[in-house]
């Protein structure tokens, strides 16, 4: 293996691409501490784009194109399992690694630059949002675990809403930072990658309205109303301060991509 | 709400004062609003509707809980539908439009105690979701092509330049493709139709902004990109199959339905069925008079049925009906049908004649031009579908009610021309544009023949179904094949065609096999 190879497998594991995205999915299980697995989430990409240029000066130029459609797959392929996954802390890494992953599309049609960066750090504040949400509902619920229980939404409503609105942000919905990363991904891929990045779209949209059917429909918590255990909602502070995040991204976001757009 | 249809109808005074074809505009940034006719028409309605449905909420909901989010969320709804039908660009359409699904979705689930509101909402969600990304789609291939995100400048380089390819691919062909396939998923357009029917599991007041205004924008996205559909006949005319399609589906699933609600979800899907035909024959502008028409009567029908319940509680129950007479009075039915082979007759014969008489009294080619070929597909099936309602209903006098059918019948032929006429020199003043649609959605006669000949079949099958329904109510039933067909058929109507059965399956067989791979994998 040439040290340029050497340096596009680590490049794999920080921009997943399969199976050296199962890295980063086993360290962020194995990371018991909410910071560390912000650390994570906020850093990951990031290394793996700092690594690009050592890597080579023009990958578009380097890379095999199947690597771009490799990109699109470990995408979609994670998109997919993201369906069957329960475990919200698994929900969120598996997320994380297919929207990182399709910045490969992007890295073989030329761009590497700062809007790239730009674009997978909104993905990894975007993750990193939902890992807080779910790090209160562990403390809530004991575990951030969906199986047989239901009605969040009644027992902690603050609580439910703060996570619904991490989804509808995991998800791409306007105006919060996912859709506007999602379009400048669209706008500057091939017609793969579109077809990739919407196959991967439908999929979040799908798995996030799961999960949050389970939090907000049905009956409360069983074993909540036998034992009488109090549930804890969100603070009023940490939930005005989840919802100025929200604007402050979406502002962000919004100021981001009509720059490019204006262009 | 008021201040919003007051500041609507202002602007429609405005567009009406103005040249015809003069639009606003207003842009901020990349985003802009273009206040054309098309925008400030659907303005008023949805202003209109929504403050109907805004003050029947305020009594209805008021011993709900949830009563500020219900309101908050209607009116980012009532806003959002705004922004949808004023977008003047591509970013905007697409904001708009993207949202709209998330709204509807958190209104229709409005009551989280009940599984099945969240259940049917969740379809909802993910059908709107389908329908998404065609749209995206369509605008990415348009930016790219023609370097715009400006709706009026857009059109204006595809009047330039239909003919651009992008890797070998015709642009306005795909873009109208992708358009079509977006408003097929907001209007229930077979087979992405299943959301509708059940999504009256909402509030009453959701269902009937849902049913009045949001189930239209299809109709709206079509008339808004109208410009591209100059230029792909072959899309037109699969936009007219599709509404085809849907109507008959819709019509005929509303008219076997036992579940009132189910019916008139059908009900709604049959007319955006006719709506897209329209689209598809190239009469724009009547598909717009026709949701707004539709629009009003179904809020109407939706708004008014809280009060025929309550006020059936409040007097003797139980209307004197034949059931009624049956079961309470002890006296044997009588039923009073229209005979079949008459409404037949009348469904078959009619339409030829009177297409008939204008191939004889006005022009010998007036069968292959577009006004025949509207007025036979919408008029007939129409026709046919209101036929097949009043031969299942009894009555004390069904020639009285055929007359009278009949005679409604006209007038509302007549009056659709008449004001379908005025409203297209309303919404396309430009003549020159209108008579292009209307030739980009022409058939050729040996077409024109074989979709009489489809339809006229399709009627009778019907027919002889209903009849061989009434059969079978005889004490010595029919067996043997037919006994087999009827029941084959009528299990397919009953499931609905099994177009939600194979959705299911196809989604739990996905969520299956991802939970394996999962396993195997070891969740990473």
């Amino acid at each position: 293996m040439t040290t340029e190879n050497l340096w596009w497998a680590c490049v794999a594991v920080f921009v997943p691409l399969f199976p050296f995205s199962m890295i980063f999915n086993a360290a962020y299980a194995v990371a018991r501490w909410t910071w560390v697995r912000l650390v994570m989430l906020l850093l990951w990409p990031q290394i793996g784009l700092w690594l690009v240029p050592a890597a080579s000066a023009a990958p578009e130029h380097r890379l095999a194109p199947w690597l771009s459609l490799l990109g699109l797959a470990t995408g979609v392929f994670y998109a997919w399992r993201l369906l069957s996954v329960r475990a919200l802390n698994v929900w969120v890494s598996f997320w994380a690694t297919s929207a990182w992953s399709l910045a490969w599309a992007v890295m073989l049609g030329g761009g590497h630059g700062a809007d790239l960066r730009i674009a997978m750090a909104g993905v990894s504040v975007t993750a990193a949002a939902l890992a807080c949400g779910v790090r209160a509902l562990a403390d809530c619920w004991g575990e951030a675990y969906l199986g047989p229980r239901h009605g969040l939404g009644r027992q902690a409503p603050r609580l439910a809403g703060v996570l619904v609105v991490g989804l509808l942000a995991a998800m791409g919905t306007p105006v919060l930072p996912m859709f506007f990363v999602m379009l400048w991904l669209v706008m500057h891929t091939d017609g793969y990658g579109v077809v990739g990045a919407m196959v991967v779209w439908l999929l979040w949209s799908w798995s996030a309205a799961r999960v949050w059917q389970v939090l907000l429909f049905g009956a409360e918590r069983k074993e909540a109303i036998w034992s009488q255990e109090a549930v804890t909602d969100l603070s009023r502070f940490s939930t005005m301060s989840a919802l100025l995040l929200a604007i402050a991204g979406a502002g962000a976001a919004m100021i981001w991509s009509a720059r490019w757009l204006m262009q | 709400m008021g201040l919003t249809l007051l500041l609507a109808l202002a602007l429609l005074g405005a567009c009406l004062s103005m040249p015809a074809a003069t639009a606003g505009a207003m842009r901020l940034g990349p985003l802009a609003l273009l206040l054309d006719h098309l925008a400030v028409a659907m303005a008023v309605l949805v202003a209109a509707i929504s403050l109907v449905v805004h003050v029947y909420s305020m009594r209805y909901m008021a011993d709900e809980p949830g009563y500020a989010r219900f309101f908050a969320l209607l009116d980012l709804m009532t806003a959002d539908i705004l922004l949808l039908v004023c977008a003047g660009d591509l970013l905007t359409l697409l904001l708009a439009w993207f949202l709209v699904g998330v709204v509807l979705y958190f209104l229709l689930g409005h009551d989280t105690t009940r599984t099945a509101s969240g259940r049917y909402a969740f379809w909802t969600f993910l059908t709107y979701r389908i329908g998404d990304l065609p749209l995206l789609a369509a605008a990415l291939l348009l930016w790219r092509g023609y370097g715009s995100l400006q709706l009026p400048e857009l059109f204006d380089r595809v009047a330039a330049e239909p003919g651009l390819q992008l890797a070998g691919w015709p642009v306005v062909g795909v873009v109208a493709l992708l358009v079509a396939l977006a408003a097929f998923a907001r209007s229930a357009q077979f087979p992405l139709h299943p959301w509708l029917p059940y999504s009256m599991e909402g509030p009453t007041p959701v269902s009937a902004l849902m049913h009045a205004g949001i189930v239209n924008a299809g109709g709206f996205l079509l008339n808004r990109f109208a410009p591209l559909f100059l230029h792909t006949p072959a899309v037109l005319h699969t936009v007219f199959v599709v509404g085809l399609v849907t109507a008959l589906m819709g019509s005929a699933l509303m008219l076997t339905q036992n579940d009132i609600k189910k019916s008139l979800g059908y009900s709604t899907m049959g007319q955006m069925g006719f709506m897209v035909m329209e689209c598809g024959l190239g009469a724009f502008s009547l598909a717009i008079y026709h949701l707004i028409a539709h629009g009003l009567f179904k809020a109407t029908l939706f708004l008014g049925s809280g009060s025929v319940i309550g006020q059936a509680r409040q007097h003797d129950g139980v209307p004197p009906d034949e059931v009624y007479t049956f079961v309470v009075e002890r006296r044997p039915m009588r039923p009073t049908r229209l005979p079949w082979a008459v409404a037949l007759g009348v469904t078959v014969v009619v339409p030829a004649l009177v297409l008939g008489l204008a191939h004889a009294l006005i022009a010998a080619d007036f069968v292959h031009t577009q006004g025949a070929i509207i007025l036979l597909f919408f008029g007939w099936v129409t026709g046919a579908q209101v036929f097949f309602s009043i031969h299942r209903l009894p009555s004390e006098n069904p020639w009285r009610t055929m007359g009278m059918t009949l005679l409604s019948f006209v007038i509302v032929v007549v009056g659709y021309t008449l004001v379908g006429h005025l409203f297209e020199r309303f919404l396309y003043p430009n003549r020159a544009i209108s008579a292009a649609l209307y030739a980009a959605a022409g058939i050729d006669l040996v077409a024109f023949d074989a979709l009489v000949v489809l339809l006229t079949v399709a009627l009778v099958g019907a027919w002889m179904m209903t009849l061989y329904a009434d059969a079978i109510e005889m004490p010595e039933p029919a067996s043997g094949r037919w006994n087999r067909v009827y029941l084959n058929l009528y299990a397919l109507f009953s499931r609905e065609f099994y177009v939600a059965d194979v959705y299911r399956r196809i989604g739990e067989g996905l969520i299956a096999a991802a939970k394996r791979v999962n396993v195997r994998l070891r969740w990473v």
